[in-house]
């Protein structure tokens, strides 16, 4: 299952604030998330349907939206950085202990992707004038990709730019031409941009996906080390070496020194999306592999209870005989592996009663509602979770048909909806044709659905009861 | 006392297709039960229960028939909708009398219901049979339908 918004979810910058000794955002309450960006909004949606507590703002990189509410969160894109005036508008806008997220374009690693950029299309200009622009990138990346495979020039020892090349093969048409033909952009230092942040009253926190965090230093330490103090030298080296060519970034607004300890952790709730979890797991970048075993304790405990249900540090003291500092160690290294993530809240005890109707929550509804079933996936709001989680289009269409209908008319339903729309039933990327056949085989997943599935999708909150 | 059903299940009222025939079975169960009701002399709560069940399983039944019409683009569709209404309405009105105490629940009444859901299987139903069939509907679904199973889980 993919999850959609993990960079920027306010539960994901709370827990990153939380491993380095910072004080999270109480999300049990109102609070304020501002988005500084142009363009798609239908993340910044679907992170406001999944806290129906907070309230999410687009404000124009222009900063021309005035009576702003003081933030809690202000995510940045970019664009935002040319803007001179952000520093003053950060400082005016976030609040004391706010978090500030902010993505850029990260020397020195970004050069890899201007010199990938330059090179392929001064390649293009010598082929033939029969093909497309984006036929001769690919052209041009194919050869790229020729050169890693025969180790031939920069491409036999630069990490980064093979896997580059490898990304970009995997783009789609609208997405290779806005990674190769797009000049907005500016790339950035870290220092620079930390030194921006620190006149606007910013400390740095970290940096995300979360396991960035441990995983790809070069500096051998210690973890609670590399956590918890010297953040701003220890990333120093890591931009040096680092291979991503886009850095996602937190800060705080606090003065405070950073101090780890339980009480941070006390409103997260932990747990797992996978049904059954792997016991050894290896995480990898570049150059190097880490590897993490679960089977010893506590981790193997603290496993089994996780995998149940999401629980918080309470819930687990009172079922494992450990200290909670313990406790936070095991839960951060099973965080770092991967199968494992705070949630905004457990799962309720949901039980079905009489009469009890299904519905989905506003956005859920309009989403599924508006949707063509084209695609094989379809991405909806947990507020569990707090974050949007993926669904095969096809258990998504049963579940909007078992809200609109008695459930013996839910697979017809299903049916008449694609029928509507001129799609097919697809299983395994093969459409069924025949009507007959795809209501048989809708029969069959709605009973798998209703059977393995819909208690999974109540307890995320993706569907609920009213 | 053992009292004998008002209406039976029998092979002539299949109408072949197994799904639809475990739905005209529940129809016929709820009308069985409101003739045992009324020889056992229940009392009028729970035969207001179970002609309101009737009429939610009738909606929900024509509900199934048309939505399969449409899918397998059915000719007689329209007619046999109207048919359906018709029904419907009738076994509405019964139940809003009856619910008003402006008509006595009578053996008259239970002819009239049993004769109208045996001409609705009888007739009605079996002119698309044919249809579905022909369209490649299976005459009994994989895992035995979907609609008690389902119906169980949520009345339950």
């Amino acid at each position: 299952m993919i999850l959609e918004n993990a960079l920027v979810s306010p539960i994901w910058l709370n827990y990153l604030a939380a491993i380095h000794g910072f004080s999270p955002v109480n999300l049990e309450s109102e609070f304020n998330y501002g988005n500084l960006a142009d363009g798609n909004i239908q993340p910044l949606q679907e992170l406001a349907a999944s806290y129906p507590q907070g309230q999410f703002i687009r404000i124009s990189p222009s900063l021309i939206l005035e009576n702003v509410p003081a933030l809690d969160f202000l995510a940045v894109s970019p664009q935002a950085l040319h803007n001179n005036n952000l520093e003053f508008y950060i400082k005016n806008t976030l609040k004391i202990n706010g978090l500030l997220w902010i993505a850029y374009p990260a020397l020195p690693a970004a050069w890899t992707l201007q010199w990938l950029k330059e090179w392929i299309i001064a390649y293009s200009k010598n082929l033939s004038p029969n093909l497309s622009t984006l036929e001769k990138w690919r052209e041009g990346l194919n050869y790229l990709q020729l050169c890693v495979e025969k180790k031939i020039g920069h491409l036999a020892t630069n990490v980064a730019l093979q896997a580059l090349v490898e990304t970009y093969l995997k783009y789609n048409d609208a997405q290779l031409s806005e990674a190769i033909s797009n000049t907005d952009w500016q790339m950035f230092h870290f220092s620079d941009i930390l030194s921006r942040f620190k006149l606007a009253g910013l400390q740095f926190v970290g940096t995300l996906p979360i396991s960035s965090n441990y995983a790809q230093t070069i500096v051998p330490i210690e973890l609670s080390a590399l956590t918890n103090t010297h953040r701003e030298c220890l990333e120093q080296h890591k931009v040096l070496w680092d291979t991503q060519c886009y850095r996602y970034e937190l800060y705080i607004k606090s003065s405070e020194t950073p101090c780890l300890n339980a009480k941070l952790f006390e409103k997260f709730y932990f747990g797992t999306l996978q049904p059954e979890c792997q016991l050894q797991i290896t995480i990898q970048n570049q150059q190097h592999q880490l590897q993490i075993n679960y089977i010893e304790e506590p981790y193997f405990s603290v496993i089994q209870q996780l995998v149940q249900y999401p629980h918080n540090l309470e819930m687990l003291t009172e079922k494992i005989n450990l200290k909670q500092s313990e406790l936070i160690e095991a839960i951060q290294l099973l965080v770092l592996g991967g199968e494992f993530r705070p949630f905004v809240k457990s799962f309720d005890e949901t039980t079905l009663q009489n009469n009890q109707q299904l519905r989905f929550s506003d956005y859920n509804y309009q989403k599924l509602h508006s949707h063509d079933w084209k695609y094989p996936k379809i991405v909806l709001a947990s507020p569990i979770l707090g974050d949007a989680v993926e669904l095969d289009s096809i258990d998504a269409l049963l579940l909007y048909c078992l809200t609109e209908t008695t459930p013996e008319q839910v697979p017809l339903l299903a049916l008449e909806v694609l029928k509507y729309h001129q799609q097919y039933l697809s299983i395994e990327n093969e459409a069924i044709i025949e009507q007959a056949m795809q209501l048989e085989v809708l029969v069959q997943l709605f009973d798998h659905l209703m059977e393995e599935k819909l208690h999974y999708w109540l307890a995320l909150k993706v569907i609920y009861f009213y | 006392m053992e009292i004998k059903p008002l209406v039976e299940w029998a092979d002539q009222l299949s109408v072949g297709i197994e799904e639809i025939d475990e739905q005209h079975k529940v129809l016929i169960k709820l009308i069985n039960n409101l003739y045992e009701a009324i020889i056992k002399k229940t009392d009028l709560h729970t035969v207001d229960n179970i002609l309101t069940e009737l009429v939610e399983y009738t909606v929900v039944h024509f509900a199934v028939e048309e939505s399969l019409m449409r899918i397998f683009d059915y000719a007689q569709y329209e007619e046999h909708k109207k048919h359906h209404q018709e029904l419907a309405a009738q076994v509405m009105d019964i139940r809003e009398k009856v619910k008003a105490r402006k008509t006595a629940v009578s053996m008259e009444l239970l002819n009239f219901l049993r004769s109208w859901l045996t001409n609705h299987i009888m007739i009605e139903d079996k002119h698309y049979t044919p249809c579905f069939l022909g369209k490649g509907v299976k005459s009994k679904w994989s895992k035995g339908g979907w609609t008690g199973k389902i119906w169980d889980f949520v009345k339950k």
